[in-house]
């Protein structure tokens, strides 16, 4: 592995994995009764620039490097679910991400100028959504690693 | 490479003794505090302080944690990511942050979240010094969950010396 | 909401009908890429239109990201499920 894609590698993980604890902050706020709106918007932002820059680290990682060196060595290892099922799922999972992290972006942001509590439930339950994909996601990628 | 990872390890450690640290003391200072039914709002800020030192402890715990797993995926040395006790302490930080949304929601009860985090934390204290057990995954979360009993019990006596047995 | 859809049923159908994944790849030069930017494309149009629709107040919205959310579990537990099938050589 050159020095670029173990670059792109870490990039892709520690993005993510700051993302999805943003979305856990975000989460912890949305559960008060009277969040600081401006707050949540500003991190849930910064979760989405994380998590697209997460996917197109990954993106280069996985087209030119895992399919053709990674891949085969899951399969042929004592692991093969490894990418069957764990890779693979992950790297679909992962693309409905961005879009969620957007939409709780654009939900904070509608409730900086008119809050509304129905909304802040459903925003707080869609950001519980996002935070379980991404823990699975990242739990995924855990199990492809020790899979090589 | 090795000097990253003394510094990934010196911040894991350092992340474990802010966690483990700030949740006894949250523990400690919650019993005394309500130990009257009122919580001022000097013990509200000490509270409170306590929890962030907890989360930043975590904080620097996940980033160390998975900068660890990116060194031994790079130096290829992955046999740990699959073992049973590295398995069960993510499992049991996942139960931490989950109890800890819980909590905040108001759907998991004082008694059982505190003694759920506080061996949580302790508990991937442990495996984490353990490195590697006889034990599998399943026999892991039995001793977990056994311990977390324990724990609630001996915090409901603590509380109840402190406090009314009423008031706990 | 619609794009959760969209990515759960182009993945499972890319997987089955290997016309669709080489179409994807001669495309969008990989298969992955091409699911993720037709995700992408249908995000921004049903956004668009639910804006022109005025579909956005706060009323409204709040049902609307509520079956998001569903939804998204739902088809990310679709996607799971599949390739859990695949694993175990069902499908």
């Amino acid at each position: 592995m050159t020095p670029f894609l173990a670059a792109m590698l870490i990039t892709h993980v520690i993005g993510g994995v700051i993302a999805i604890g943003i979305h856990n902050v975000a989460l912890m706020h949305l559960l008060k009764k009277a969040p600081n709106y401006v707050f949540i918007s500003r991190i849930a932002w910064a979760a989405v620039a994380l998590y697209l820059i997460s996917w197109a680290t990954s993106a280069y990682y996985y087209v030119t490097y895992y399919g053709t060196a990674v891949k085969p060595r899951i399969l042929a290892g004592a692991l093969p679910a490894g990418h069957i099922f764990f890779m693979e799922t992950k790297e679909h999972i992962f693309l409905v991400l961005p879009f969620l992290a957007i939409s709780i972006a654009l939900c904070a942001s509608y409730l900086r100028t008119t809050p509304d509590d129905a909304l802040r439930k459903s925003t707080a339950f869609l950001t519980l959504i996002a935070l379980g994909v991404g823990a699975a996601t990242a739990a995924a990628g855990i199990i492809v690693s020790g899979s090589v | 490479m090795t000097l990253i990872y003394e510094i990934l390890i010196i911040m894991h450690i350092v992340g474990t003794a802010l966690g483990v640290g700030a949740a006894t003391f949250a523990e400690i200072h919650y019993t005394r505090f309500n130990s009257d039914d009122i919580i001022t709002d000097d013990e509200k800020k000490t509270l409170a302080l306590t929890y962030t030192v907890m989360r930043t402890g975590l904080f620097l715990l996940v980033i160390s944690g998975f900068g660890l797993l990116l060194y031994l995926r790079l130096t290829e040395y992955t046999d740990l990511l699959t073992s049973a006790t590295f398995l069960a302490k993510m499992t049991v930080i996942g139960i931490l942050v989950g109890n800890a949304l819980l909590l905040q929601a108001r759907i998991m009860p004082l008694a059982i979240g505190a003694a759920v985090s506080l061996t949580s934390w302790y508990t991937a204290l442990v495996l984490g010094s353990l490195r590697d057990t006889n034990a599998s995954y399943f026999e892991i979360l039995i001793y977990y969950a056994g311990a977390v009993v324990v724990v609630g019990g001996a915090l409901r006596l603590i509380r109840a010396h402190f406090h009314g047995p009423k008031n706990i | 909401m619609v794009a959760s859809v969209m990515l759960a049923a182009l993945i499972v159908s890319a997987e089955e009908v290997p016309a669709l994944k080489d179409w994807l790849k001669a495309t969008f030069s990989h298969h992955w890429l091409g699911k993720g930017a037709l995700a992408i494309a249908v995000f921004i149009v049903v956004t668009i239109a639910a804006r022109l629709q005025g579909k956005t107040d706060a009323s409204k919205l709040a049902g609307i990201i509520f079956a998001e959310a569903v939804v998204a579990a739902l088809s990310v537990g679709a996607i799971a499920g599949y390739f859990l099938l695949h694993l175990l050589k069902f499908v």
